[in-house]
């Protein structure tokens, strides 16, 4: 028998991505996020899995007890702002390392805010300067990593997300190197896909390590300690 | 993922304890990948699905490595660890062949000369003998068109096929050599990859095949740019033929089956790519050349 894989679609894709930290043994999963965002990283049917819908449902939020496996941010730390404080990035990573249980794994996603997409959707959106202080810590992969360790989390990664995440086709890594050199050869393959206009400021700002300012989106996963 | 990981170093493939990087692959079959690397240069190549059975796909990379050792990358291994299961080759430090590099003067030749010699490899692992009948794969893609739109189109052309491929050489191929799949190194080498449908099929000239539809597109894609279509430095069909020992007429005739059975390997793939092979296939049927 010739095996054939099946054709994933995006969101399939998608799912797959929020697997990828867990070991598969989990038992109670928490989403946190905006209305509809618990589909986007798990099955509807997953009986481990818990939503809560953020920021209405977080009041008190991290005096409760630590107890679950996974809490998923699908979306959720680039999806909101509110007063200073109160609807910050910072803020919710901070209630998922209260809501883990030791060696709990948190996975999420979200826009990669100081990207070029990133930053026209900033700038059009209206209040740009709120919107950059409610985000501040997770502007990029690398001060997502930080903010990460800083919250308390161990092994923290994050990921350059190609080409959008409703349509993942690869994770790249942050690293320097192995970003420079990915991004480099995708925009030779891809060079009919590109004006030469487009492909030349591709090549270049990928020749310099830049790529990764084209990706819209960001991937992270970390574990709290023990 | 972190037992993939902690199966590879375990095993002695890819030592996770000195520093490294990772990228991620999704294949369009919700299979997912790896590219572990040291200082930006790729080094290990992971395989790994809890969803699907890997096995038959590593057994073929291991044969496509020790039948094409020049041109596949190194196999490391197989492994499995309840549900999930993984596959392991070397990674390879590649620049994609695009129509960039098939224009250029460096690396064009790179390509013809090392396409030749994988199809002068690929008529040395021929096996000449002739048989009574058709192969299984064959039957498999007959099935396959039995309720297929295509039918009346693939049918006689597929039992024109059978007899036919009784009196050739039976060539385990690639299954999808296409420009995508193939790499120039930095010593100049070519590498081909993707080989998990790696003697699916035996029928001589489908390599030759999806190679010659593959640069028709580049070509294509080049003219309709304003650039030369010409890719005769890096793509030359005829000293590929001559390579693979394989009579022109009798290309010529295998042009539509090499078509449905291309079509018929890329069954569960998007339905772009389905589309684009069933208008070639409506096209080799009316006597045109696509």
């Amino acid at each position: 028998m010739d095996p054939q894989l099946p054709f994933a679609r995006g969101e399939d894709r998608l799912r797959l991505l929020y697997r990828l930290p867990l070991a598969g043994d989990e038992a109670a999963i928490l989403v946190l996020g905006p209305e509809g965002s618990a589909a986007m990283a798990f099955e509807a049917q997953d009986a481990r899995v818990h939503f809560r819908r953020w920021p209405l449902e977080i009041a008190g939020a991290d005096r409760a007890p630590a107890r679950f496996d996974v809490v998923a941010l699908p979306g959720t730390l680039t999806s909101t702002f509110g007063p200073r404080g109160a609807g910050s990035a910072r803020r919710f990573v901070d209630v998922a390392h209260a809501l883990l249980a030791p060696g709990g794994v948190v996975v999420g996603h979200l826009d990669h805010v100081t990207s070029v997409r990133g930053i026209q959707q900033l700038l059009s959106g209206g209040h740009a300067w709120q919107r950059m202080q409610a985000w501040r810590g997770f502007e990029t992969a690398g001060r997502c990593i930080d903010s990460l360790e800083g919250a308390g989390f161990q092994s923290a990664e994050c990921f350059f997300v190609e080409p959008r995440i409703t349509d993942p086709l690869a994770l790249v890594s942050s690293a320097d190197q192995a970003a420079r050199s990915h991004f480099v050869r995708v925009v030779r393959r891809n060079r009919p896909l590109y004006s030469p206009a487009g492909y030349r400021m591709r090549i270049a700002l990928a020749r310099v390590g830049l790529g990764g300012l084209l990706q819209p989106h960001l991937f992270f996963c970390a574990r709290k300690a023990c | 993922m972190s037992e993939v990981l902690a199966t590879i170093h375990a095993r002695g493939w890819f030592d996770t304890s000195r520093v490294y990087a990772k990228n991620i692959y999704l294949s369009q079959g919700a299979s997912l990948s790896m590219v572990l690397t040291r200082h930006g240069r790729p080094d290990t190549f992971v395989k790994f699905s809890d969803l699907v059975d890997l096995e038959i796909e590593a057994e073929r990379c291991a044969a496509a490595a020790r039948a094409y050792p020049d041109h596949a990358p190194h196999f490391v291994g197989y492994a499995r660890s309840g549900v999930l299961n993984l596959l392991v080759t070397r990674a390879v430090d590649f620049a994609a062949v695009t129509v960039d590099v098939l224009g250029s003067a460096q690396d064009a030749p790179a390509v013809r000369e090392g396409l030749i010699r994988f199809f002068q490899r690929a008529r040395s692992l021929g096996s000449p003998k002739q048989e009574p009948q058709p192969r299984p794969w064959w039957r498999s893609v007959h099935d396959f068109y039995r309720e297929h739109p295509l039918r009346d189109l693939a049918e006689p052309a597929l039992d024109e096929l059978g007899p036919l491929l009784c009196r050739l050489p039976s060539i385990p191929q690639h299954g999808d050599l296409v420009m995508n799949n193939l790499g120039i190194c930095d010593d100049r080498q070519l590498v081909v990859f993707d080989w998990e449908d790696f003697g699916a099929v035996a029928l001589p000239g489908l390599d030759l095949f999806t190679l010659e539809y593959s640069f028709g597109q580049a070509a294509d894609w080049a003219r309709a740019h304003g650039r030369a279509g010409d890719l005769s430095h890096a793509f030359d069909p005829t000293a590929l033929q001559e390579a693979l020992g394989l009579d022109p007429d009798a290309y010529s005739r295998l042009r539509l089956p090499c078509a449905l059975v291309f079509r018929y390997l890329k069954r569960n793939y998007g339905p772009d790519i389905q589309a684009r092979l069933e208008e070639v296939i409506q096209t080799l049927g009316s006597g045109k050349r696509p």
